[in-house]
């Protein structure tokens, strides 16, 4: 592409979209580290086969919007997107599932909508949704970790080769009216966190967002506001409520929270841009994630959360226009 | 090394577009200070004749503006002598508010940071006693810049006596000068003048250190740096009781209350990877940029464009001949960059970073959107306006937008827009003083045919109005002639009527 026309400024700091997009990725190892702790190789073959497929939809698609393709895939944005969708499936997903998610995240979601910065949705939530609402089957089950201990699981071990999350024994659970202590109480973690594998992910995750929150990739007003928001919902509930409902603690260490907050959320093209459009966009974010947890068809809604708030963000930007100087 | 005076130059040009009038005609010989042109008051555009020499001729010249447009020049041409204008000064001590007004406006003093606003007008904003603060800004407005540095390195003393001067007559209660905390050497000389000059000083004078974050040297952001408060929109520091000067503005100032000098020169920091030698230097106004280049030993390498202000904020020139003016605080000269390292322009990504470096608290990233796409009426209800063109967004975007020029063509657009539409206005109101003219004609005309029609009907209700006895005789004698002219017509026309109709006769 061009270079920019001879005006000023003649200095240029060294930020590039590139370099963001590549912290991302960078973020991203200590919850691929997670995963191929607690399932082995499998999600290394999950990974390479959704970026193969997202390099191969984003230079099909640009040279059929005859785009120069180089610079477009070299800045990682396609990689971002397809690893994020690849970490958000279980790593027993078949390949196809992974094949389609990927394709419709970067060919409908992010190219039909114009493309790098143009997108209305996140494109990995989008591709997620698609593959979650189409094979439902595929994307509940988790594999019950190779070193864990399935005795200890006994109760709610489906099989002998895959397991429900804690979202989904919290939904069943309260929808065959058992108090929700029982399904946090079934894999603790430490002692401490209320639930085993998907609180080591969760830190995983928390360990990536500190990163981009440390190199400034992201700001800290959508991870903060969407945290507390969920945190502040679920403690009102379940201090309300406790039989029926969680606690703060347990929404914030399960499912996608920790991912959806400094990951996903926090795509700048499709969250609002506004500094406090940014904090309503996110805490509405932690809101409806825990509306769809609690009373939702879903066991978890930070995907449905995350896409119904991209379509407030235009709205959120318009009425949150920050005081200019001397206003 | 201390500022040296750049050479007297062959040949100076000072732009007139903004004068009303010259003082000298072409041709003749003028001495240094002597003023050459006559302004609009309150403007200050006022030119000196920075040495003795030739008033050669005006041609159209390049102009130092953004524009690169060639405006009528006014050209001197040196002769070498040292003649000068026998100056009369009037003294800190001796100097009225009011005088102090008049004695800028004819020194021709106009804001030497960049923005060129007329100084007269700042202080005549103030008015004795209605400031509670003077700042003298001593931050450098741009990276790179240093020649106020340098100023304040050099002539600290002048800084501060001149800062405890004015604050003395505008009777402010607080008098700052606010430096970068990367310029040592100005703060210790200050710090040093400050202690000196102290037992003379009416006011006490605060020296502020403040940490560098661009863009504070620009009036409203040290403003609020300094006080915690802000501009109006669209109002003047003097709305909030604070006058701000920039240092070498307020030596202009000094210049002209103590020796009656009037603005005929500046320092002008020549800086950039392909200058042989970058340093700062005091230049004549009207110097060409080619004559400062030279005598910094000339460009080393290829460059893209030469550059007047700062990195952030300063335009190309269009031509090396274009004049360094009051404005012109840097010539900025930068290797082209390799064609293959050159970064691409990606699309926006919405990040934000731009909104965190926006001085104005504006919305660069929602701007671009606005500007991109022409809409106008979106781009100023997020305060297009209000944008400084500082630059800090584009340095800051990972995407290399060009975001200042994208603002630059709306503005300019909106800009156009408004005049078509004042234009319009005026047509419109044209077309309607026509109609209205066209509609009070006719009315008239109507109520004069109404008025003939019964002043008519009047005539005709007083079928014999009185007369005379000779008038009615003369109306007899009128009759009597119409009478026999009648019937000498009415014998006319039978044979005019019988010639008419031969060829029926023929017939019968």
């Amino acid at each position: 592409m061009a270079s920019g026309p001879h005006s000023s400024p003649y200095l240029h700091g060294s930020a590039t979209v590139s370099r963001v997009m590549f912290t991302v990725l960078v973020a991203l190892v200590p919850v691929v580290a997670a995963y191929f702790w607690l399932w082995g190789v499998s999600i290394l073959s999950q990974l390479a086969l959704a970026a193969i497929t997202a390099l191969i939809a984003e230079a099909t698609i640009l040279v059929l919007r005859k785009l120069p393709v180089r610079v477009a895939l070299l800045d990682g944005s396609a990689l971002v997107t397809a690893l994020l969708l690849a970490l958000c499936l279980p790593p027993s997903a078949p390949p196809w599932v992974v094949v389609i998610g990927v394709l419709f995240a970067i060919v409908v979601a992010k190219h039909l909508y114009g493309g790098l910065g143009y997108n209305l949705f996140n494109p990995a939530m989008a591709g997620y949704l698609v593959v979650l609402i189409a094979f439902p089957a595929q994307l509940t089950l988790w594999p019950v970790p190779d070193m864990y201990d399935i005795g200890a699981e006994a109760g709610v071990v489906v099989d002998s080769t895959t397991m429900a999350t804690p979202l989904d024994r919290l939904r069943t659970g309260r929808l065959q009216g058992k108090p929700a202590a029982e399904a946090m109480a079934a894999s603790p973690l430490l002692g401490i966190f209320p639930n085993g594998v998907t609180t080591i992910l969760a830190l995983a995750w928390t360990a990536g967002g500190l990163l981009l929150l440390a190199t400034r990739t992201i700001h800290w007003r959508i991870p903060l506001a969407l945290l507390l928001s969920l945190g502040l919902f679920a403690g009102i509930c379940g201090w309300l409520n406790p039989t029926d409902h969680a606690g703060w603690l347990f929404h914030l260490f399960s499912g996608g929270t920790m991912a959806a907050a400094f990951f996903i959320a926090t795509d700048p093209v499709s969250a609002a841009t506004t500094p406090r459009g940014q904090i309503i966009y996110a805490a509405g974010i932690g809101l409806l994630i825990y509306l769809i947890r609690g009373w939702g068809g879903y066991p978890d809604g930070v995907a449905f959360a995350v896409l119904l708030m991209n379509i407030a963000a235009p709205l959120i930007d318009y009425f949150t226009i920050p005081r200019a100087y001397g206003e | 090394m201390p500022v040296q005076r750049l050479a007297i130059p062959e040949r100076l040009y000072l732009p007139i577009s903004g004068v009303d009038s010259l003082t000298a005609s072409i041709g003749d010989r003028v001495i240094g200070g002597q003023q050459l042109t006559n302004s609009a008051p309150g403007n200050s555009a006022i030119w000196h004749a920075p040495v003795a020499g030739r008033l050669v001729e005006v041609v159209d010249h390049p102009a130092p503006h953004v524009s690169g447009q060639s405006v009528p020049t006014l050209v001197l041409e040196p002769d070498g002598s040292d003649e000068m204008v026998d100056y009369t000064a009037l003294g800190w001590s001796g100097v009225s508010f009011e005088e102090l007004f008049a004695v800028v406006e004819a020194a021709g003093i106009i804001g030497m940071g960049g923005a060129g606003f007329p100084t007269c007008l700042k202080l005549s904003g103030a008015g004795s006693g209605m400031l509670s603060t003077l700042i003298i800004n001593g931050v450098e407005c741009e990276p790179e810049i240093s020649c106020d540095d340098m100023l304040m390195r050099e002539q600290s003393d002048k800084v501060v006596a001149a800062t405890a001067k004015l604050a003395a007559l505008l009777q402010v209660d607080k008098a700052y000068i606010a430096v970068e905390d990367d310029c040592p050497q100005a703060l210790s000389r200050l710090a040093a003048s400050i202690q000196s000059v102290k037992e003379i000083a009416v006011s006490a004078i605060e020296l502020v250190k403040l940490p560098i974050r661009y863009p504070s040297g620009s009036e409203k952001q040290l403003i609020e740096n300094l006080l915690g408060k802000q501009v109006p929109k669209g109002g003047f520091p003097s709305d909030i009781g604070v006058l701000c000067l920039n240092v070498a503005t307020l030596c202009a100032v000094d210049d002209a209350v103590t020796q009656g000098i009037p603005l005929m020169s500046r320092i002008v920091t020549v800086t950039g990877d392909a200058v042989a030698k970058p340093q700062n230097r005091r230049v004549l106004f009207g110097t060409a940029v080619a004559d400062l280049l030279s005598s910094c030993g000339g460009l080393i390498a290829e460059v893209d464009d030469l550059v007047m202000g700062g990195p952030m904020m300063g335009f190309a020139l269009s031509s090396p001949l274009t004049p360094i003016v009051k404005t012109s605080n840097c010539i900025l000269v930068q290797r082209a960059p390799v064609l293959g390292k050159r970064r691409p322009i990606m699309p926006c990504i919405r990040c934000g970073d731009c909104v965190d470096v926006c001085p104005a608290g504006l919305l660069p990233q929602q701007l671009y959107w606005f500007a991109k796409s022409g809409e106008h009426d979106k781009a100023e209800r997020h305060n297009l306006f209000d944008c400084i063109e500082c630059g800090a967004c584009a340095y800051v975007c990972p995407s290399q937008l060009p975001l200042v020029h994208y603002y630059r063509v709306a503005k300019s657009e909106i800009r156009t827009q408004w005049a078509q539409l004042i234009k319009a206005d005026g047509a419109r109101e044209r077309m309607q003083a026509r109609d209205e003219r066209l509609e009070r004609r006719e009315q008239e005309a109507a109520e004069r045919r109404l008025r003939k029609r019964s002043q008519r009907k009047i005539s005709t209700d007083n079928a014999e109005p009185p007369m005379s006895a000779e008038v009615k005789a003369a109306m007899a004698r009128a009759k009597k002639l119409q009478q026999a002219g009648a019937s000498e017509t009415s014998e006319k026309s039978v044979l005019a009527d019988k010639s008419t109709t031969p060829t029926e006769s023929a017939r019968d």
